[in-house]
């Protein structure tokens, strides 16, 4: 009798620490996942940055464009001027999307630029809506920075947006 | 009775070589476990710090550039001819305009902290007691006539290993009203 409950102590002791360490083992491995996570995070939060400044280039840009004009039928977003969208980053030209057409109403256009970085392309786009010329109403233009090439349509893509009213 | 006793403790067996490795193989996993992630948490919070500020300290140069052009368009045109290798760009606080000059070494872009009135710290490339652990500077390159892209790219060495932020931005040569 004696010699069966020594028996199973000895075994329970083992157990026991298997059991234990093994439970200790998966809750580190469980944060050290979460760490891993953070730092992707970390990551993105980056790329959300160089998103928003790609954005931002887009604006420069437009308003660059826009701001060159000498009357307001000249601009680049409406049908007639189509044709001297020109460049606007360091790599490769501004391209139409979506060229502008006239149906009567606004006019609404939508270009492309490439911005090479560190962190790979990353696509900057403007949409533009411009109301015929000598009109009261406000143009818009969306510029959205994102972290992928113009040409991908992958899911993940981080994406930042600046609306601007003139 | 004596007899009995004396058989009882013979039968009383150690653990085998076996067992006793794995117990102790239990428990300096349960010691060297926590000590190693504590150890890799303190590496990756000090990571993650040094992160954050280099991003926000790039997103700084990047803003100034777009000040100075704001502010003074020439002297934007002036920086970007001075500036296509490597520049460190300064600012003195509020009503101040950025200022600008080249630096070619890590002793000539590191950043110091340099302290405020109200008790905080600005990241400056002015010399103080207070050395930070961080490194700046932006490269202009000019797009055609009227683009240019800046970079600004802020680093610091954490354990040795080079960390790095780079960001970038299209500027146009806008006269600002």
């Amino acid at each position: 009798m004696l010699k069966k409950q020594n028996k199973n102590k000895k075994a329970f002791i083992s157990i026991f620490a298997i059991f234990f360490s093994a439970i200790v083992v998966s809750v580190l491995t469980a944060l050290f996942v979460l760490f891993i996570k953070q730092i992707q995070i970390l990551n993105t939060d980056y790329a959300s940055f160089q998103a928003f400044y790609t954005s931002d280039s887009a604006f420069e840009c437009g308003l660059y464009k826009e701001s060159q004009i000498s009357a307001p039928e000249d601009s680049v977003f409406l049908p007639a001027n189509k044709d001297n969208l020109g460049y606007c980053a360091d790599a490769g030209d501004l391209v139409w999307q979506t060229a502008p057409s006239s149906s009567g109403g606004p006019t609404n256009s939508t270009a492309n630029f490439s911005l090479t970085t560190d962190q790979g392309n990353f696509c900057g786009q403007m949409f533009v809506t411009k109301q015929q010329p000598n009109t009261e109403v406000n143009h818009t233009m969306k510029l959205y920075g994102q972290s992928r090439n113009c040409s991908d349509t992958g899911s993940k893509v981080i994406e930042r947006e600046i609306d601007f009213i003139y | 009775m004596k007899k009995i006793t004396k058989k009882i403790i013979k039968n009383i067996k150690a653990f085998t070589i076996l067992e006793t490795l794995i117990t102790i193989l239990a428990i300096s996993l349960m010691i060297v476990g926590p000590v190693a992630f504590v150890a890799k948490s303190f590496h990756y919070s000090d990571f993650i710090n040094h992160k954050i500020i280099a991003t926000g300290l790039s997103q700084e140069a990047l803003e100034l550039a777009t000040s100075l052009r704001n502010l003074d368009l020439d002297e934007f045109q002036k920086m970007a001819s001075k500036c296509s290798k490597s520049c460190l760009i300064d600012w003195g606080g509020n009503g101040s305009t950025p200022t600008y000059s080249k630096c070619e070494s890590d002793s000539e872009c590191q950043l110091f902290l340099l302290p405020n009135s109200d008790g905080s710290r600005s990241y400056r490339h002015i010399y103080s007691s207070e050395a930070s652990d961080f490194y700046r500077y932006i490269e202009i390159t000019k797009n055609g006539s009227q683009s240019y892209t800046v970079e600004a790219n802020t680093y610091s060495y954490n354990n040795g290993i080079k960390l790095e932020v780079k960001l970038k931005k299209i500027i146009f040569a806008i006269v600002v009203k």
